[in-house]
């Protein structure tokens, strides 16, 4: 477990204009918008499609769809971060990612109330670095 | 690490010696007075015990020497073997068999062995020994008429020969590995005639901390200890000139072979080696995205027209197709390596229920992928209790139906077009098909009024619908509630088809299709709207044009005749809900169609058009869209694009 005063570098990306992050421990790489192949009948609808990734086949989560964020089309700023969940890489669509921070564990504060809906559980927190506010994935909820 | 190669050696080998030893017991209980089937027990026994003793895993090393001791006295006074006598070394190969699982999954191999060397020291007259003996070691050399010449050659060119006796610590955990540092050190300075106990004992560890080797050389004795003592874990060197003792090379000639020479003599060793599985996989990866670029470089130089260029890229290809073949050949594996473990599976079952059987294997040198291998075991294990548990009749039964008491089940392997075809085939009571269908209609399986129309092959399929189950009561061996379904997802699961024929009283045939390979397989590329999908040629019965008019309609679904019969069409658009590409939208009454097959059953399936054969790799879309319906896996094509592959068993109703 780690301690009060751990130190965490996290990504930062965007998501509607607002500021999201992960730990980079997770991320394996960041590429700019690859050509999808739709999966019918994929168990979840917030799958994007398949992608080639240097050879591997690898599942991409269109993040705004499962975020409970409204669609918006792809374009230049369009990011997919490569996730390492347990099941292999899966890659995340975001709108855009160009940021990194460290971080301590102890600025992680309670997801503020009135966000209670059926996403609650994919974030571990906010982090408040006034006028920042990031928030937090917790990654393993999300590829469940 | 270095430890973990060798505990993984010990592992794999162990079992070899354990599928040797059960394989041997099996031909020596039919056959108990065969002299060379108890050595090749004794040789594994002995092997084994060397091999425990040096891991110092002490209960396996003491129990492969009270069943040396055991084996020892049949060899000495052959026919002395009682079915007793085998059960009891058959429970102890069993035990040592455990205790290999056991160190495999991180124990150290111990667990309460007395009960085993009481039964195994109440068959030998001789006290069973509480500590592993390992093997003595001969400690000056013989040389054969070869090593001879060689010597004699070597000190006419100058060199000195030399016996050189090389004592490890008692405490060298990786002795193998000495022994090969020792050799290369050895072998920057001259050259090493012979060793004693020969070099493969050695890599198996399978001797105390002792041995000796002839060695030609320029170099001193000190500075030949030098060298020797800057290896770790050498505890002593001795060397000695042997120029002299050449000279008088007749007496020595005679001179009686070692022990260790003895059980090695026979084994002729072909010049293989073990590759880490991880290895192979790795270069399938590789070879695989080699060929999706190799697809692009022959469209780029179909579109750039260069001579030289385009006979490159020819030649390439056909050097990566043999490539392929090699690659796929490394993966291949003979079946036995599955079908070894059944003997024993069978007698044991069988004894348990009573019944006489007789197994025979055939075709166990047929080669399928290792992927697959590893997947068809269980499946085949219930097949095989199948057809002891409801096939073979009692004896008492059998003789009333004028049959031999003894049944027979067979397993047999055989290579055809591109398919292995596996059976297991037994000449029991046969299937009720009748039965079958009413047990199916009881169950709900299936409407009274299909029955009427189902053909015999459809009938017996019928065993393989999930939720069905004909035991009469549950048994211990089968007809709990796992059923013939599980062993027909499996071999789907794994691109196979499995079918079964019988006829009352004289048998049941299970027959299992089989792809040879997983990973390359060849498909059709066809396109849906803006999406390419690919379908495994091995699906595919044949694919023809149709016309708007002769699609019909009944109960809400469009069929068309193919071979006298309706058949099902499906719409690939809509299967996938392809959304519709955008332009493109001249009326065509022309549909292209795949006839696709599984089992007797035919699905139309189709497309807006097909865009060729392709050998493609598939991949697998992961754990985490597993469950997508009717889709295999992907495949990247030539541009870099996922093709999605179908599963068209899922299609097929």
């Amino acid at each position: 477990m780690p301690t009060d005063t751990a130190q965490e570098k996290i990504v930062i990306f965007e998501l509607n204009g607002e500021e999201y992050g992960l730990e980079v421990s997770r991320v394996q790489s960041i590429e700019r918008m690859l050509p999808l192949t739709r999966v019918p009948g994929a168990p979840r609808p917030d799958i994007a499609g398949v992608m080639n990734l240097r050879g591997k086949i690898t599942p991409v989560i269109d993040l705004r769809l499962c975020l409970g964020v409204e669609a918006a089309p792809y374009d230049k700023q369009t990011r997919i971060l490569v996730v390492l969940g347990n099941d292999g890489a899966v890659g995340f669509i975001v709108d855009r990612a160009n940021d990194l921070l460290d971080i301590t564990e102890t600025e992680i504060e309670g997801i503020p109330a009135g966000r209670e809906d059926e996403t609650y559980g994919l974030f571990q927190g906010v982090i408040n670095r006034d006028p920042r506010i990031i928030t937090l994935l917790e990654t393993d909820k999300v590829l469940q | 690490m270095a430890q973990s190669n060798y505990l993984q050696l010990f592992i794999d080998e162990g079992r070899e010696h354990v599928q040797n030893m059960n394989d041997h017991l099996l031909q020596l209980e039919k056959n108990p007075t065969a002299l060379p089937i108890i050595e090749e027990v004794f040789r594994s026994a002995h092997t084994l015990k060397g091999m425990a003793a040096s891991m110092e895993f002490q209960d396996l090393a003491t129990l492969t020497h009270a069943m040396e001791n055991v084996l020892d006295v049949l060899r000495n006074e052959t026919g002395k073997a009682t079915s007793e006598m085998f059960d009891e070394v058959f429970n102890a190969v069993d035990a040592v068999e455990e205790m290999i699982d056991d160190i495999a999954e991180g124990g150290n191999g111990s667990r309460d062995i007395d009960p085993h060397l009481a039964h195994l020291k109440a068959l030998t007259s001789e006290d069973v020994d509480e500590t592993a003996a390992t093997v003595e070691i001969t400690q000056s050399l013989s040389y054969d008429e070869f090593e001879q010449t060689v010597l004699d050659q070597s000190v006419e060119q100058g060199y000195t020969p030399y016996e050189i006796t090389i004592t490890l610590d008692a405490s060298t955990l990786l002795k193998a590995a000495r022994v090969h540092m020792a050799f290369q050190a050895l072998g920057d300075h001259g050259e090493v005639i012979k060793a004693s106990p020969p070099v493969e004992e050695l890599e198996e560890e399978n001797f105390e901390h002792t041995f000796t080797v002839a060695f030609i050389s320029t170099k001193s004795i000190e500075e030949l200890k030098a060298i020797l003592y800057n290896v770790s874990e050498i505890a002593s060197v001795e060397i000695e000139a042997i120029t002299d003792r050449l000279m008088q090379r007749e007496e020595n000639f005679e001179q009686e072979e070692s022990d260790t020479e003895r059980f090695t003599g026979k084994n002729e060793t072909k010049r293989t080696i073990k590759i880490n599985v991880e290895r192979l996989d790795t270069l399938m990866n590789l070879f695989e995205e080699w060929i999706v670029d190799r697809g692009r470089l022959e469209r780029t130089a179909q579109s750039l027209q260069n001579q030289a260029l385009t006979e490159t890229v020819e030649r390439m290809s056909r050097i990566s197709t043999d490539l392929q073949a090699v690659i796929l050949n490394m993966r291949m594996m003979p079946v036995e390596n599955v079908f070894n473990r059944f003997p024993r599976m069978v007698r044991k079952v069988s004894k348990d229920l009573g019944k006489k059987i007789k197994m025979e294997i055939e075709g166990e040198k047929t080669e399928l992928d290792r992927s697959i291998i590893d997947e068809i075991g269980d499946p085949l294990v219930h097949l095989l209790r199948n057809s002891i548990d409801h096939g073979i009749e009692l004896p008492e039964h059998r003789l009333a139906a004028g049959k031999n008491e003894e049944g027979t089940v067979r397993l047999s392997a055989y290579h055809s077009d591109n398919h292995v075809y596996i059976q297991v085939s037994d000449d029991g009571a046969g299937i009720d098909k009748e039965k079958l269908v009413n047990k199916a209609i009881s169950q709900g399986i299936i409407a009274e009024e299909d029955a009427k129309t189902m053909t015999a092959p459809e009938k017996y399929q019928l065993l393989f619908s999930s939720g069905f189950s004909t035991a009469e009561e549950i048994t211990d061996v089968s007809g709990r509630g796992v059923g013939l379904d599980v062993v027909r997802q499996t071999f789907e699961s794994l691109g196979g088809v499995v079918s079964v024929d019988a006829e009352p009283g004289q048998g049941s045939v299970f027959s299992v299709q089989l792809p040879l390979t997983l990973s390359i397989i060849e498909a059709l590329l066809v396109q849906v709207e803006n999406e390419t999908y690919g379908i495994p040629i091995s699906a595919i019965t044949e694919t023809m044009i149709i016309s708007e008019t002769d699609i019909h309609k009944t109960y809400h679904q469009e069929v068309i005749e193919f071979r006298g019969t309706l058949i099902p069409l499906l719409f690939l658009h809509d299967v996938f809900q392809v959304p519709k590409a955008v332009g493109d939208s001249h009326y065509e009454p022309f549909y292209d169609v795949i006839i696709v097959q599984k089992g007797k059953r035919y699905t139309g399936l189709v497309v807006d058009a097909f865009i060729g054969h392709h050998e493609v790799v598939l991949k697998s879309l992961g754990n985490f869209l597993l469950e997508t319906f009717a889709i295999s896996g992907a495949t990247v094509i030539g541009d870099g694009e996922v093709a999605l592959i179908i599963d068209t068993n899922a299609l097929v109703k």
